[in-house]
């Protein structure tokens, strides 16, 4: 019996380490992209798409796909980087923008790209993936982070679904009065807003806009943090009110959050485009994103100041420095961007922004799309990078951290205090 | 044996070059390795390293989180060890008497162990589910709770079930090894304290447990070190929180060296364990020569 | 007469061991039962503890995609790990159980020290080795970090298993002119397949088991074992899609639990020689 189980393993020793043998190279060119994009199968067909036209247009040169799940894409992106491994293109969130070119990793755009695709792109996203001076990603899907509410609800509550909250003020009370709302018929209690709050950098992103509705911020201008300071630690308070009064559920992550308010359980969540494909393939189609439907969106609440300021979690499109065919690589992303068929093929698709060149997003199909064109009108108002700084990521789990502490009962104005002693931490290192 | 010294050299070094080598290189050059890591800045985000002294262990011991981690993972790993160990011998005991049948039990329960970590913390996930979740369901149909409990929301009881989760996986290899120790207790022994009229229960307290205890405190101690690398459950089930509630020593070392990337910091993490272990190491052995004297 | 002679006590001691036996159990049997159910039945009210309608929908759901894939990588990286770590642990053990040198105690005390040894701070080093090495995203990566947490245990359960065996056997052998290599290869492996099996299938488990180095040292499906697999890819997609969920953890565990149910007896055998006696 040991004997044939050993050479079982044999065997499957064997076949591993001819799986385990790198592949011979090929005369030919591959590029090779990393990302999620073909990972969805509802994408899939506008991916193919391109993958085969370019190839089609450039004979010789194959795509080659290497698929990662979004949230592993900024780690496995490093591992490959740091084993000399890098992918010619990667996919990537512009928030992991400053890790990677920390790294550097990303090689600069000026050159590459045509100047009139880079100038064809919102300024905000310029502004905000240029590093000492070069542009080093391309803003592929904008995403604006919105506020997207239950027409239903708010209409139960006794407010009007057709001028939803303008300011922060008015949106805390609207969160409130449908927090009010009694239980459904299944005995399950009513959320005036579903907040992320998990234990994930993710939740602490996310509260920015919060934090900038009621006049506060991170880090100002001049580079100091400030999340201590009166306006934020209001924002954090409001936080650990609407949470521990259940108005908003307790540690739930991007799942969850948008479980409760796709069963009609929440009056307010905030989201970007992707908004309307989870909606239909969440609610099977039973609601509909529209005007006068189940769900409908606006620009996010404005602060004491009247202005709007949002974040926006864009998907950009990176070169890496190792890549030897620089240039190719960008042929293919300007061709994915700027390419009609594929820009409609992707929108058909996805039912969001499928690229940022703004003459394609206000024209054609997209430009007739009113629920495309709340996202174009907000992206002036959004930071795809809200702060340029590698550790980017751990200060936003600070915050993230800091939002749990005040759920189990913790002072805000301290727990905002140490948030803001560790973030300098960070920006020091 | 019959080998000559030359030949006996040659053969024994053979024997051995494949472990030594793969320990060498694998397991004492990058301890060492880390080690020295940990007195310098060094990640992957920067593109130079520098010796930085101290710094990383003025941070770390200055910082209230670390000691948070250090506190929680010796609260969770201790009573999950301990309660595994009380209820695997337990179970061993009843096993060990000779009941008929009792090998279905023994072979049924033992089959936990192998459960992979990945399938038993999705599984947790589903039965601690605050929504719909059985543990909740069966409470407040028994009328323990009045309210469905949001167990990963509240520390205390994320707690719990990181603790429930690794007793679970834990019990059947206890209760093996405690039954492994009872039957190496030579039979006579115990005959000869029953013939002098011992109750079953003073049996145990003065023969059974007295010759089991050191073996099972050793393996119960192998067991806790091995628990201290285990992320499995924290990593996917709770990310560690709320707040720092389950994050044990390894997953925050882990967290710092893959996802924020500082190498350095997560070294000295790494370090401060070891230095934790030796400590403990050197006192366990005081005690035990204590004993035996 | 070990157990306990009136009948009452008898039957309190069966119902004991049989409530242990359904506490321990219940989990497992929960998650098959949400398994094998439609998506309606989960959030029944009240729930049903065997399926009304039993249905494979969920097998179905979760072994589309690369569940497969992963199945197959986590096969091979347990296979060469068995090997690699059984061969080379094999060897050592057999050293130090019959040829004890100075210091061989030492050797082995620092064996069962490693098992001890932070693995994060081991993985930074590791990591950037295998950077280097051009390992990372590779299953040798993974062979070889695998090997590393199991070897010590190897050699303990293995040493313990071979101070077991006669020696009169070998020295007859070594009489009659065998080599020492032919000794070992022909007259001592062969006497030692319960141990053998043992820390085989010992090996076998944890490598299956293992998650921080998959999620660490690969960076795609084609190489991705099963439990990182599972929490980036299924996790993400199958959220709150109990049935899936359940199904994904049931055929993660069925392979397993087949190899140990059937190699059960030298598996207890071997590693309670090791942990008693060490």
């Amino acid at each position: 019996m040991i004997k044939r189980v050993s050479s079982v393993l044999l065997l499957c020793l064997i076949v591993s380490l001819l799986v385990a043998a790198p592949v011979p190279a090929q005369e030919e060119i591959t590029l090779r992209f990393m990302g999620w994009i073909g990972l969805f199968e509802f994408y899939v067909p506008a991916w193919e798409y391109m993958i085969e036209e370019f190839e089609a247009r450039h004979p010789g040169v194959t795509i080659e796909y290497i698929g990662t799940p979004f949230e592993e894409t900024l780690n496995q992106a490093t591992v490959a980087i740091l084993g000399n491994n890098a992918p010619d293109i990667i996919q990537a969130v512009a928030s992991w923008t400053p890790q990677l070119n920390a790294m550097g990793a990303l090689a600069s755009l000026d050159g590459l790209i045509d100047p009139e695709v880079i100038e064809n792109t919102p300024e905000a996203a310029r502004a905000a993936l240029t590093y000492d001076g070069s542009l080093k990603a391309l803003e592929w899907v904008p995403a604006p982070i919105v506020m997207v509410y239950n027409r239903n609800l708010l209409e139960e509550a006794g407010l009007d679904p057709d001028s939803p909250p303008q300011t922060w003020e008015e949106f805390v009370d609207a969160v409130e009065r449908i927090c009010a709302l009694p239980a459904r018929e299944d005995g399950s209690s009513v959320f005036g807003v579903s907040l992320r709050t998990a234990r994930h950098p993710n939740s602490g992103h996310w509260s920015l806009p919060v934090i900038w509705g009621f006049g506060g911020d991170l880090i100002n201008e001049a580079g100091e943090v400030v999340v201590d300071e009166e306006p934020a630690v209001n924002a954090f308070e409001w936080y650990k009110n609407v949470v521990t009064s259940g108005c908003s559920p307790e540690g739930f992550g991007v799942q969850e959050s948008r479980n409760v308010f796709m069963q009609g359980r929440a009056g307010f969540i905030f989201e970007g485009p992707w908004v309307r494909g989870l909606v239909n393939s969440l609610t099977e189609g039973e609601w509909t994103v529209a005007p006068d439907g189940d769900v409908w969106l606006a620009p996010m609440p404005a602060g004491p100041d009247g202005s709007r300021r949002m974040i926006s979690n864009s998907h950009v499109l990176v070169i890496s420095e190792q890549s030897p065919h620089k240039e190719l690589a960008a042929e293919f992303i300007q061709f994915i961007t700027t390419d009609l068929e594929a820009v409609n093929q992707y929108y058909e698709v996805s039912d969001q922004l499928s690229t940022a060149q703004l003459d394609l997003l206000t024209s054609g199909a997209m430009g007739e799309d009113e629920y495309v064109q709340i996202f174009v009108d907000a992206m002036a108002n959004a930071d795809p990078v809200p702060v340029q700084h590698p550790q980017w990521d751990a200060m936003a789990d600070v915050l993230s951290l800091s939002l749990q502490q005040l759920f189990q009962g913790a002072d805000t104005a301290e727990t905002l205090r140490n948030a803001a002693s560790e973030i300098e931490q960070l920006l020091a290192s | 044996m019959i080998l000559n010294k030359r030949a006996r050299f040659v053969f024994v070094s053979f024997l051995l070059l494949p472990s030594v080598l793969l320990v060498a290189v694998f397991i004492i050059y990058p301890l060492a390795n880390g080690v020295r890591l940990s007195f310098t800045n060094a990640s992957p985000l920067r593109p130079l390293t520098r010796y930085i002294g101290l710094e990383n262990y003025i941070k770390l011991l200055s910082d209230s989180t670390f000691w948070e981690v250090l506190y929680n993972s010796v609260l969770i790993i201790g009573v999950s060890t301990a309660l595994s160990l009380v209820v695997g011998f337990l179970l061993a005991l009843a096993l060990n008497t000779g009941l008929r049948g009792t090998w279905v039990f023994r072979t049924a329960i033992f089959q936990v162990w192998v459960v992979p970590w990945i399938a038993a913390t999705i599984l947790w996930g589903w039965l601690f589910n605050s929504e719909y979740g059985i543990i909740n369901y069966t409470l407040q149909q028994t009328g323990l709770t009045a309210e469905p409990l949001s167990w990963l929301a509240r520390p205390a009881l994320a707690q719990l079930v990181m603790i429930l989760g690794f007793v679970w996986r834990t019990i059947p290899f206890m209760m093996v090894v405690s039954l492994a120790a009872l039957q190496g207790i030579p039979q006579e022994l115990l005959e000869a304290a029953a013939i002098d009229g011992a109750s079953y229960l003073k049996r145990l307290r003065f023969v059974t447990i007295p010759l089991v205890r050191n073996v099972l405190l050793t393996v119960g101690l192998l067991q806790a070190v091995r628990m201290f690398q285990e992320i499995t459950m924290p990593w996917v089930l709770t990310q560690g929180g709320p707040v720092n509630a389950t994050t044990t020593l390894s997953l925050h070392a882990y967290k710092l060296a893959f996802q924020r990337w500082e190498f350095g910091l997560s070294s000295a993490v790494g370090t401060l364990w070891l230095v934790f272990l030796l400590v403990f190491a050197v006192i366990y052995m005081k005690l035990l020569v204590r004993e035996r004297e | 007469m070990r157990y306990p002679r009136n009948v009452a006590g008898r039957i309190l001691l069966y119902v004991a061991i049989l409530f242990s036996l359904i506490a321990m159990l219940f989990p497992i049997g929960w998650m098959l039962s949400t398994a094998f159910k439609p998506a309606s039945e989960v959030f029944a009210f009240p729930p049903t503890w065997i399926p009304a309608n039993p249905t494979f929908e969920a097998f179905r759901g979760a072994i589309t995609g690369p569940l497969a894939r992963f199945f197959l990588n986590s096969f091979i990286v347990a296979a060469g790990t068995t090997l690699l770590a059984t061969f080379s642990g094999a060897l050592a053990a057999y050293a130090l159980s019959r040829f004890p040198f100075r210091g061989s105690q030492s050797l082995l005390l620092f064996f069962l020290a490693s098992l001890a040894f932070p693995l994060p701070l081991l993985m930074i080093s590791m990591y950037m080795m295998f950077a280097q090495l051009r390992l990372l995203n590779s299953f040798w990566a993974l062979i070889i970090g695998h090997t590393v947490i199991t070897l010590p245990i190897v050699v303990w359960l293995l040493k313990s298993f071979f101070d077991t065996l006669p020696r009169e056997v070998e020295e007859a052998a070594y009489i009659d002119g065998a080599g020492p290599f032919h000794t070992l290869i022909r007259i001592v492996f062969p006497m030692s397949r319960p141990g053998l099996a043992a820390s085989s299938i010992f090996i076998f488990v944890t490598s299956w088991n293992e998650f921080m180095f998959g999620l660490t040292f690969t960076s795609s499906n084609e190489l991705r074992p099963l439990p990182a697999g599972i929490s980036l890819v299924f996790l993400q997609e199958f959220q709150y899609r109990w049935p899936e969920m359940m199904a994904v953890a049931t055929i993660a565990t069925i392979p397993i639990l087949a190899l140990f149910l059937f190699f059960q007896r030298q598996f207890i055998q071997g590693l309670t020689v090791g942990a008693v006696k060490g």
